[in-house]
């Protein structure tokens, strides 16, 4: 099962990025941590609008189906509603960790989408 | 010897009062401007371009004579014979339509109706459903007020909720364009972005309201920055002259524009515009003021017309 995880740089030591949209980059990982690939985000990160979508585009495109990261906009959260990945909280967390706490059902469900442009 | 022949003044002629700021008096010099330019003995509409917060009409009260909606189109997607090929993802400039989940979604809120996607689909699965995003409400003020020249107003109205403010300003210019007076006047929205560029594309002469701090000094640079890329000729009106400390005079000497007029800051002005009634009526100087600005903005047009 592939995660995707909006993160501050392209490793697993790398912290979460709490941006979705926005993202420094992503990283897209098999639930056991094992395999990874780091995609940056710039043209999202520096588009005028619709940056939460682009980005759920993006992560749908890898074929995922989670999101962790800190917030969702409200058209990233319907976008990714949309392609039903559903998102989580890994804020404040390192990448490897927050792999390790999704699998182990230890993040909590972003089921309600943050304010826009939060950040 | 022959006397040189003043340089014809355009047939129809189209002011539009602008600023970079809010709150610097665009409204206040919008409608006044209007009434001295009936008063003078021309035809005029004053249109209302701050579709996010119209009140133009508040001042002028005119007989509300007609309404009409505003709407933009807005793809529709027949997923039954959608192939996902994402011709239309990538044609879209604004990032509007989108693949995901196994489906193409539009974003209303993104998309500018242009019709791109319609085009770039060939299965022709796509089809295009009519949006309203505001009104536009025109009527004519009392001639009482305006002489018998006559004034009328033009109110563009976004509706609550809406982003589309562009689309309800060209149809509000649209409607002044079939009311034909022999001068437009267009009350512009602050900023200097999409919606601001929508109120004074193609007039002929751009007026600038500004006030002397810091904001207003900021935001004038910008606004000239937008009236030289538009190359319009520009003057600037002075508002609440006396206060603040930003030295507008200096900065439109250096930059070669005129100061067509100075409104003093005063209170009787402050509560004469917060009653909704008319500077140019209401303070003694009122008429003095806005006559003599109506007749700085034709010698700019005249001026930019024998250049």
């Amino acid at each position: 099962m592939k995660v995707a995880v909006s993160s501050l740089g392209p490793t697993l030591d790398d912290r979460v990025d709490e941006h979705f949209g926005r993202a420094m980059w992503f990283v897209i990982a098999g639930t056991d941590g094992a395999d990874f690939e780091a995609i940056d985000n710039a043209e999202n990160r520096n588009a005028l609008q619709g940056a939460g979508i682009a980005s759920a585009e993006l992560v749908s495109e890898q074929g995922v189906a989670a999101v962790i990261t800190g917030h969702l906009g409200p058209k990233a959260f319907s976008a990714l509603g949309a392609a039903g990945i559903p998102g989580y909280d890994g804020a404040g967390m390192t990448v490897r960790a927050a792999l390790a706490a999704f699998t182990a059902g230890d993040l909590g469900a972003l089921d309600e989408a943050g304010e826009a442009h939060s950040g | 010897m022959s006397t040189p022949l003043a340089p014809p003044r355009p047939a129809r002629l189209t002011v539009a009062v602008a600023s970079g700021k809010g709150g610097t008096g665009k409204t206040l010099v919008a409608t006044s401007l209007a009434l001295a330019a009936s008063r003078g003995g021309t035809p005029a509409a004053l249109i209302d371009c701050d579709a996010d917060a119209p009140n133009d009409a508040l001042f002028l009260a005119p007989a509300s004579s007609d309404t009409a909606p505003v709407e933009v189109m807005l793809p529709v997607i027949d997923a039954s014979s959608c192939v996902l090929c994402g011709a239309c993802r990538d044609v879209c400039a604004y990032g509007a339509v989108r693949i995901l989940g196994g489906q193409v979604m539009v974003f209303p809120e993104l998309c500018h109706g242009c019709g791109a996607c319609v085009g770039a689909c060939t299965p022709h699965s796509i089809a295009e459903q009519s949006r309203r995003v505001g009104d536009v409400e025109w009527g004519r003020v009392s001639p009482d007020l305006t002489g018998p020249a006559g004034l009328d107003v033009v109110t563009g109205r976004l509706d609550i909720g809406e982003v589309k403010t562009p689309a309800v300003i060209r149809a509000a210019r649209a409607r002044g364009t079939v009311l034909a007076r022999a001068v437009t006047i267009l009350d512009a929205p602050p900023g200097v972005s999409c919606a601001a560029v929508a109120a004074i594309r193609d007039a002929d002469v751009l007026v600038l309201v500004t006030e002397p701090t810091p904001f207003g000094l900021h935001d004038l640079e910008l606004a000239v920055g937008l009236g030289r890329e538009m190359g319009l000729p520009m003057g600037v009106v002075l508002n609440r002259d006396g206060t603040g400390g930003a030295d507008i005079a200096a900065y439109c000497a250096r930059e070669g524009i005129p100061v067509i007029a100075r409104i003093p800051f005063d209170r009787r002005i402050a509560e004469i515009y917060a009653e909704g009634r008319l500077v140019i009526d209401d303070h003694p100087e009122g008429a003095a003021w806005f006559g003599e600005l109506w007749s700085s903005v034709l010698a700019l047009v005249a001026e930019d017309g024998a250049r």
